[in-house]
């Protein structure tokens, strides 16, 4: 028996010793947590382990990133809650900050608000965007360190929609946002909010007919099992911000707030590299699986949706939306 | 003991009351789905909201009925006055535990006073104070149960 206990305690001794010796940690003195939504095949993913790289080599490994994709760290909000409360660093955002008193955040998802790419850039990279991240800097306390374009928004569905005359009666799934649901409403569709995950059941079962994302979202979700046409509605062009907690980045000694910008900038640029090949792929990819591209009458639907969008809308917001229009 | 009385009827009632209000939304957005021409986007949200509160008023009615899961093979083995003193011990450990809680919500309640929540645009910090509420609750009762205890064991000797 004394054999015994002496070898329980010398195990014992000897495990909680290799614990306290991690390999190689000694250099590292600030650890930044990045979380995002998306799987790891996904492009964000993509660029956010580009930042990590570039942040270790940048900072000679005095700091490094870790990524936490497919909401490790909790969903959107829960996200947002950890950052202010410091328990990670980094993460992906959108419209969704608009719940956080930040009225402009929605700006970065309005039907309508954005033409194209050269627009988008010209917004989000220019005057307007600055506005916008120093509102959520002084606001949320989050500082957008960089932004990703995102693909436009289209809408799916089994009967081709030419014109908002043909969606009456059409039950669209929209995400819990209310400036979609009303703008929707507008179009002459019936929206219901509904989460992403119960999208592809629910279309199966004709609890909805229809619903509106991106390429890579109809694509990874597998839509094009159960729905037939893409509708070029393009109603949404929008970007997301990557937010780092402003109380984490003003806590860097000068030198890394330095390689924390310059690599978030090597992300942005990396990452909508990825993001101008993986737009192409997705649509061929759709087409291939049998679903047929529809031109749609855009101006009509601008037309109806603005109206709603106005209506929705503030009166700071409207001024806002006013300037991103004016924007050539 | 007429205060804790009174509570555990309250308690009741609104455990019941948001029981009733999440079925009855959930209802309405399966009704206004397939029959109404629009839907509201705000059940989703009422039902979570509804489930929360009825788990945090709940949680401290479970402890004075002794509903929760555990595993009694250690205390079957007991006599009964060490039974007494180890379901002490685990009553002070729950205390302890949603003591602790109790302190970290507090920050918590403060970040998302901020946040609306999507579609009811209700303060989040009305939601968050749900935690707030359920450590306090639980600490009561766990504090009634364990006076209890002590009276036995007072009294039996």
């Amino acid at each position: 028996m004394p054999f015994l206990r002496s070898f329980v305690i010398w195990f014992f001794a000897f495990l909680i010793l290799s614990c306290g010796t991690a390999p190689s940690q000694e250099k590292v003195e600030y650890v930044l947590r990045f979380g995002h939504l998306a799987n790891e095949e996904n492009i964000w993913h993509k660029g956010a382990l580009k930042f990590a790289e570039e942040v270790e080599a940048r900072s000679k490994g005095r700091m490094i990133v870790k990524v936490y994709p497919n909401e490790q760290l909790g969903k959107e909000m829960d996200m947002i809650t950890g950052i202010l409360g410091e328990v990670m660093d980094i993460m992906i955002t959108a419209e969704s900050l608009e719940n956080w008193s930040l009225p402009y955040a929605i700006l970065c998802a309005t039907p309508y608000a954005i033409r194209d790419s050269n627009h988008l850039h010209k917004i989000a990279g220019g005057e307007i965007g600055e506005e916008i991240a120093q509102h959520i800097i002084e606001v949320a306390g989050l500082k957008p360190i960089a932004y990703f374009e995102r693909g436009a928004r289209n809408l799916t569905s089994n009967i081709p929609v030419l014109h908002p005359d043909d969606l009456k009666g059409l039950i669209i799934r929209v995400p819990n946002v209310s400036l979609y649901v009303s703008t929707w409403s507008a179009l002459g569709a019936k929206p219901t909010p509904m989460a992403f995950s119960e999208v592809f059941t629910a279309l199966q079962q004709s609890t909805i007919h229809g619903q509106e994302n991106p390429f890579a979202l109809i694509r990874n979700a597998g839509l094009y099992e159960v729905q037939k046409y893409v509708n070029l509605t393009e109603h949404v062009k929008g970007w997301a911000y990557v937010v780092m907690g402003n109380k984490q980045f003003e806590n860097l000694p000068n030198d890394l707030q330095q390689v924390v910008i310059a690599s978030a900038q090597v992300m942005q640029d990396y990452e909508h590299q990825l993001f101008l090949e993986q737009e192409e792929l997705d649509a061929k990819f759709l087409q291939e699986k049998g679903m047929e591209f529809i031109q749609v009458d855009k101006e009509a639907f601008e037309r109806l949706a603005r109206k709603a969008v106005l209506e929705h809308f503030t009166k700071e917001q409207i001024a806002l939306y006013d300037r991103i229009q004016q924007l050539r | 003991m007429t205060a804790f009385n009174s509570l555990d009827r309250v308690l009741e009632w609104a455990v019941i009351g948001s029981f009733v209000l999440m079925i009855l939304s959930v209802c309405l957005q399966v009704f206004a789905r397939y029959a109404l021409p629009w839907s509201p986007p705000w059940t989703e949200e009422l039902a979570r909201f509804c489930f929360i509160y009825m788990v945090s008023f709940g949680a401290g009615l479970a402890v004075k009925d002794r509903s929760y899961v555990n595993v009694d093979i250690l205390l079957q083995f007991l006599g009964e006055r060490k039974k007494i003193l180890l379901d002490s011990f685990i009553l002070i450990l729950i205390i302890l535990l949603m003591g602790l809680m109790l302190w970290h919500a507090i920050p918590l309640i403060r970040i998302v006073q901020m946040q609306l929540s999507a579609s009811l645009k209700i303060n989040m910090a009305l939601i968050y104070f749900s935690m707030f509420c359920m450590s306090l609750l639980v600490i009561l009762y766990a504090y009634r149960e364990l006076r209890k205890n002590f009276n036995q064991i007072r009294n039996s000797r």
